[in-house]
């Protein structure tokens, strides 16, 4: 073995039984070039540590193996088990240290595992790799990006649902622990894309559950993340967010005014197409929506968007009879169809019929005569349901002003908050004392 | 009806683990996913099957039939295929969703119409007659049906009055 590996080896054992794991955690931080020259013995490096008791050194070794994946034509099988091993029993103390290491394992593992043709079997792994590096439920970490990724290539959601149901309320970036040996272009960037990637990610799943309001929000969270230049990532979830939009509230919802402006000011004119839909949205012909979609199909196709376009194209008939609702009371069949432009009144009785089973319209069809009756929301608010759905509503409300109070709390503590309040206090005093010595009548 | 809930999540936890998983587990899984009005869960069960199973399974074709018409909400096609020799550990899960299905259907025509074309649903019924014995639909001997509202959960007043002081405490601190 190189004497560069046996020292490796013997200061990963050394200061682990020791129990030096911080000073363990900062050397390892210039071990991967080495690690990386000496891929052929790696496997015996291994041997000799034991995934318990050397979390840090067994992070690293299988770091490197995957760096050097192109060169040592490795198993790939026999390296994706030993990432599950590891994870599996890895010490979460231990890998805490090195939180930027485990994150880019596992974003390397998801490389991998992407191209796997049983790419499910990887959420597991990402999952117990979650629920070990997290301090609490809602704290983000770049792993979790990975984990939607692989859930939509393998086209299974319920795993990446759990994590995403949840509200985010802090952040874990490998920044905390990465040190000064990369160069902060490289850290900032790729925190901030697994976090972009993340609310993308996450709003193509809840779109393709048909919870849109979920995905609006998501999609609306990647947009208006504060940034200096724009990012693909974010130009992709701006189209999907028009899309989304369209089918929610039938016009383009405004971008909340914290968004960066060089953002919607470049956003813009590259997502132009999909403004023209939604000016051809507003003019509520179906007509125009159809031809727009055919006009710009190709875009729509190349941004593998042309199944949200399509959806678009649905909702307006939809849009259009809730109009309808508002201003008659009772209509025929025949009417409704040439007013929303559908082929033929038994057309318009499947879509009136299906918007009363999931409760877009009240109304009742009356086949004897051919008419449609809309009538008023029947909910009078006096319903059990009801009752439990307020109720529902009020807790979530309750956390919601418990979180917001235990994070005022943890900022008006900070001692950098505190620092830099009192400062500006003291800037203040000084100036105004300054102002008034300068315009003392006495001198 | 037993909740499928329990099941659905054993059966997941056995796709996400298992290195080549049977028919079998897919089709229960299908089954389950129907039965519980998942139908976005099913249709990406579906999407992600082995293409082999999705050729040559009759019984995940025949589900994959009944999601689509359940998506559709085409009642008669659904009652056409639901009628079949389905396999022995999925058969009660397809006799609750065709029960789930009836009160669906009664509950939805109930909502959406004053008045339907009797051949319409006979043409629905006529797919199941055998179970409609018992049902609650009556027939009025005109062209139009009525059917029974069903009865409201109940909640406790003792459950009602701890929310509420859990309520007032909130807004009192």
């Amino acid at each position: 073995m190189a004497s560069a590996l046996e020292n490796f080896v013997n200061s990963v054992r050394s200061l682990s039984s020791s129990g030096a794991f911080e000073d363990l955690a900062t050397q390892l931080l210039d071990s991967t070039e080495i690690l990386s020259k000496n891929w052929n013995i790696l496997d015996n490096v291994l041997e000799t540590l034991d995934v318990q008791q050397h979390s840090l050194g067994v992070l690293y070794v299988l770091l490197a193996k995957f760096n050097s994946l192109q060169s040592s034509n490795a198993d790939i099988q026999v390296l994706l088990k030993s990432v599950k091993d590891f994870i599996q029993q890895c010490n979460t103390y231990q890998v805490r240290l090195a939180a930027h290491a485990y994150y880019e394992l596992c974003h390397q593992f998801t490389n991998v595992m992407v191209g796997q043709p049983r790419c499910i079997l990887g959420l597991t792994t990402l999952s117990a790799a979650i629920d070990k590096i997290r301090t609490s439920d809602t704290q983000l970490t770049p792993i979790h990006a990975d984990l939607c990724q692989l859930s939509l290539k393998s086209k299974c959601f319920r795993v990446a649902l759990k994590y995403l149901d949840v509200d985010i309320t802090t952040i874990s970036t490998g920044a905390e622990t990465r040190g000064q040996n990369q160069t902060v272009k490289d850290t900032t960037n790729n925190d901030a894309k697994y976090f972009l990637l993340y609310y993308y990610y996450g709003g193509m799943i809840y779109t393709a559950m048909k919870n849109y309001e979920r995905a609006l929000y998501f999609f609306e969270v990647c947009i208006s993340t504060p940034a200096m230049a724009m990012s693909y990532i974010m130009l992709e979830a701006y189209k999907k967010f028009i899309l989304v939009s369209l089918i929610l509230h039938g016009k383009i919802q405004p971008i909340p005014k914290y968004a960066s402006q060089v953002i919607s000011r470049f956003m813009k004119p590259i997502a132009q197409v999909y403004h023209n839909l939604a000016v051809a949205y507003a003019t509520t012909s179906s007509e125009e929506v159809r031809n727009c979609i055919s006009k710009y199909s190709e875009t729509f196709v190349r941004d593998n968007n042309m199944g949200l376009a399509k959806q678009v194209a649905t909702s307006l008939y939809k849009k259009n009879i809730q109009r309808l609702t508002k201003t008659f009371l009772t209509l025929s069949l025949t009417d409704v169809a040439s007013r929303v432009q559908l082929p033929s009144a038994a057309v318009a009785e499947k879509y009136i019929f299906n918007m009363i089973k999931s409760g877009e319209i009240y109304a009742t069809i009356n086949q004897r005569d051919g008419m449609v009756v809309f009538k008023d929301d029947p909910e009078k608010y006096n319903s059990n349901k009801m009752f439990l759905n307020i109720q529902e509503d009020m807790e979530h409300v309750m956390g919601l002003v418990k979180q917001i109070n235990k994070m005022e709390e943890d900022i008006i503590l900070n001692p950098i908050y505190i620092k830099k309040a009192v400062g500006n206090a003291d800037d203040d005093l000084a100036s105004q004392n300054a102002k008034s010595f300068a315009g003392d009548p006495i001198d | 009806m037993e909740s499928y809930q329990d099941l659905i999540l054993d059966l997941e936890r056995q796709e996400l683990e298992a290195q080549d998983p049977s028919s079998a587990l897919y089709i229960k899984l299908f089954a389950c996913y129907l039965v519980e009005n998942k139908l976005h869960d099913a249709k990406f069960l579906w999407k992600r099957l082995p293409q082999t199973l999705c050729k040559e399974n009759e019984d995940l074709k025949a589900l994959h039939v009944i999601l689509r018409s359940l998506l559709a909400n085409n009642i008669l096609e659904l009652l056409q295929h639901i009628e079949r020799e389905w396999p022995e550990d999925i058969k009660p899960i397809m006799e609750d969703l065709l029960r789930t299905t009836e009160q669906n259907i009664i509950g939805t025509v109930q909502n959406a119409y004053t008045s339907i074309v009797k051949k319409n649903l006979i043409d629905a019924i006529d797919a199941y007659q055998k179970h409609m014995n018992g049902t609650s639909l009556s027939d009025d001997n005109s062209s139009s049906y009525c059917v029974s509202r069903n009865a409201m959960s109940v909640v406790s007043s003792e459950h009602q009055l701890s929310k509420l002081t859990g309520f007032v405490s909130f807004l009192e601190n």
